[in-house]
């Protein structure tokens, strides 16, 4: 089967983003004005669009597609012909999403994901109609699951309401982080630096206090209000339905994405409770399958079922991917006194030696208070740590391995043990010294990594884990 | 052997084959080499940028390229001496390191696929090295080096499931 004809046009969107930086390079530096004068505007569109057209032709005309009973083969390339043959049962994933030219145009891309790494374990049919891309979604998920539109009818086992997606888009203020990266940008180029700090002296000299105090908060509602836009864009209509054989994840204003996962093929679940989500009572909820591999930001697989979910709503949640899992039981083991010991030298070495190393450069002769100041916070630092590990639980329990930490913020993770792929116990001089140990559960897509247990321990949880492993024969990915 | 693995009662780790410690000698050799030319020129770079004697940064970086050198070749027995793998009925057991000591334990059936590799200086040693594939992430290879070509073969083939081919 071939792909949609309005493929030969969806090229335009990542021609032109390729194009984008070439033409900004041209046009700040002249020479774009003189292009454009010597070829006119308009038959500089015609050019555009002919490029686009030609690019776009030959992928039309060479990519086929053909599910079989047992695989689903892609052949693509004209020179180079490419041809690759992916077994049904080891799709991981099937994602439908329709980027916004795609959204105009009605067709939507299908990513199937494989286990294994790097972009080879993904192929990407772009584009398919519609009603053709959810149909073969679910003919690769379960040949008789509902399609989208028949989910869409059923109500969500969980909705995201627009209040929470604004209320968490404020907690988070992703406007800060963007904020922080460009103040360290401004810092690091002296010119800048030394230029904005003159503007900032005279400005302050005309303003008064009160318009001051005014501008800033200005400035941090625009943050605020960027940080929702953004929030609302990706998550907005986030809800997750239930399908025959795993769930649908849909969301997104601009970019409306429909993710279909089997849960039999969840790998990994993580709970996050970041400080100020701690105050508003919220949690995200993220699950990983073996397709979410690590040469892709955890952002980017965007593996939220549930960007800010209540306590109940965790429970929920996460009892529906992995059944019968429980966070807090009697079954949950603590982390020996020592632990608090390896965690604070490993925190002290791991802030000391930056800093001694950018002191030893010179690099910050200039700032002798504020190395005092952080110096200050690193002594301190470890006290911090240490009632963190005395918050640290882990147990192995209804076939999961999990650990939980919570102190100022809370983390839990889990994964099946019968998707183990491997255990590892490793032991760092100073743990040698103190008879402790760090025991890694590895599976595809994640690990659970229990740190500072005691060495016994730490072989007895590996035995465990092996054991129970035995017990479901088979691979298990 | 010195090591973190636990090894079922009646199996004993098994060591690498001798001559991969003069593959790791000539490793250590070449590859502070290299690492010379870059140092060198590189430091030299930052002294003359901070108006100070070129050679004397120069001969910082070679001497540190020199120095790690060194470590590495008086460390190699150490190394030789901490890896150790274990094949049982259930799983393959490798341990390696010296400070930070590692014992990874891979269920048999686990295994997605084995490949052994051989670079010129394994050749020309008669070593080889095997690598273990399961789908775990991150972790996804275990490489146990510097077996003998035999033994790399043979393990090779105990660790993938027999079939039978069809006529």
């Amino acid at each position: 089967m071939r792909l949609s004809p309005v493929s030969i046009f969806t090229g335009l969107g990542p021609v032109l983003r390729q194009l984008l930086l070439p033409l900004v390079i041209l046009m700040v530096g002249g020479s774009g004005q003189k292009l454009l004068d010597a070829v006119g505007p308009l038959s500089g569109i015609g050019i555009g669009i002919t490029i686009v057209i030609a690019a776009g032709l030959p992928k039309y005309f060479t990519t086929t597609y053909e599910v079989t009973s047992h695989e689903v083969i892609l052949n693509t390339g004209w020179i180079w012909k490419r041809r690759r043959v992916v077994p049904r049962e080891r799709i991981q994933e099937v994602q439908v999403s329709q980027p916004l030219v795609h959204r105009a145009l009605k067709v939507a891309v299908v990513k199937l994901e494989t286990a294994g790494s790097g972009a080879l374990s993904e192929v990407s049919l772009d584009c398919l109609g519609l009603e053709q891309a959810h149909a073969l979604r679910d003919l690769l998920l379960k040949r008789d699951a509902p399609s989208a539109t028949q989910a869409a009818e059923k109500p969500p086992v969980y909705a995201l309401s627009l209040d929470r997606i604004v209320k968490s888009s404020l907690l988070e203020n992703r406007a800060l982080a963007l904020a922080a990266v460009g103040f360290g940008f401004i810092m690091e180029n002296d010119s800048l630096r030394d230029q904005l700090i003159s503007r900032a002296m005279e400005a302050s000299k005309r303003v008064d206090a009160i318009t001051g105090v005014l501008m800033a908060l200005a400035a941090l509602s625009a943050g605020w209000i960027f940080s929702v836009v953004l929030g609302v864009w990706k998550f907005y209509g986030f809800r997750v339905d239930l399908t025959e054989r795993g769930i649908q994840i849909r969301q997104g204003l601009g970019n409306v994405t429909t993710r279909a996962v089997t849960l039999s093929r969840v790998q990994h679940i993580t709970v996050r409770q970041g400080l100020l989500y701690r105050l508003a009572g919220y949690h995200s909820v993220a699950v990983s399958t073996a397709g979410d591999v690590h040469t892709k930001q955890q952002d980017a697989f965007n593996g939220y079922v549930s960007p800010a979910a209540t306590r109940s709503e965790v429970s929920m949640l996460a009892n529906l991917i992995f059944p019968g899992l429980r966070w807090v039981t009697s079954a949950d083991k603590r982390l020996p006194k020592l632990a608090m010991i390896a965690r604070s030298v490993d925190t002290l070495l791991a802030i000391a030696f930056p800093l001694a190393v950018l002191i030893a450069f010179n690099l910050l002769v200039k700032m002798i208070p504020l190395v005092l100041a952080v110096g200050t916070v690193i002594l301190l630092l470890p006290l911090l740590f240490v009632r963190g590990v005395r918050t640290e639980r882990y147990a192995q329990e209804g076939g999961y391995f999990r650990r939980h930490r919570g102190y100022v913020t809370w983390q839990g993770e889990a994964a099946p043990v019968a998707r183990l792929q491997g255990v590892q116990v490793v032991q760092s001089p100073l743990q040698r010294r103190l008879g402790l140990a760090n025991v890694t559960l590895n599976a595809p897509g994640s690990a659970v990594t229990v740190r500072d247990v005691e060495f016994d321990e730490a072989n007895q949880v590996k035995d465990d884990l092996l054991a129970e492993r035995r017990q479901h024969r088979g691979r298990g990915v | 052997m010195q090591g973190i693995a636990h090894v079922p009662d009646g199996v004993t780790l098994r060591p690498i084959h001798r001559n991969i410690r003069k593959v790791w000698r000539w490793s250590a050799i070449g590859g502070s080499l290299v690492t010379a030319a870059i140092l060198g020129p590189a430091v030299a770079g930052l002294f003359l940028g901070m108006q100070k004697p070129w050679w004397i940064g120069a001969l910082c970086g070679v001497t540190l390229a020199l120095v790690l050198c060194v470590r590495s070749l008086v460390l190699i027995d150490r190394q030789y001496r901490a890896w150790g793998y274990a094949l049982t009925d259930r799983e393959l057991i490798v341990q390696w390191g010296i400070y930070w000591r590692t014992a990874r334990y891979i269920p048999r059936d686990a295994i997605q696929h084995v490949d052994v590799n051989q670079g010129p200086i394994d050749r020309r040693n008669g070593i080889a090295q095997v690598q273990v594939y399961t789908a775990a992430t991150g972790t996804a290879v275990v490489t146990i080096p510097g077996l003998a070509e035999a033994d790399a073969n043979d393990l090779r083939g105990r660790l993938l499931p027999q079939f039978e081919l069809g006529s």
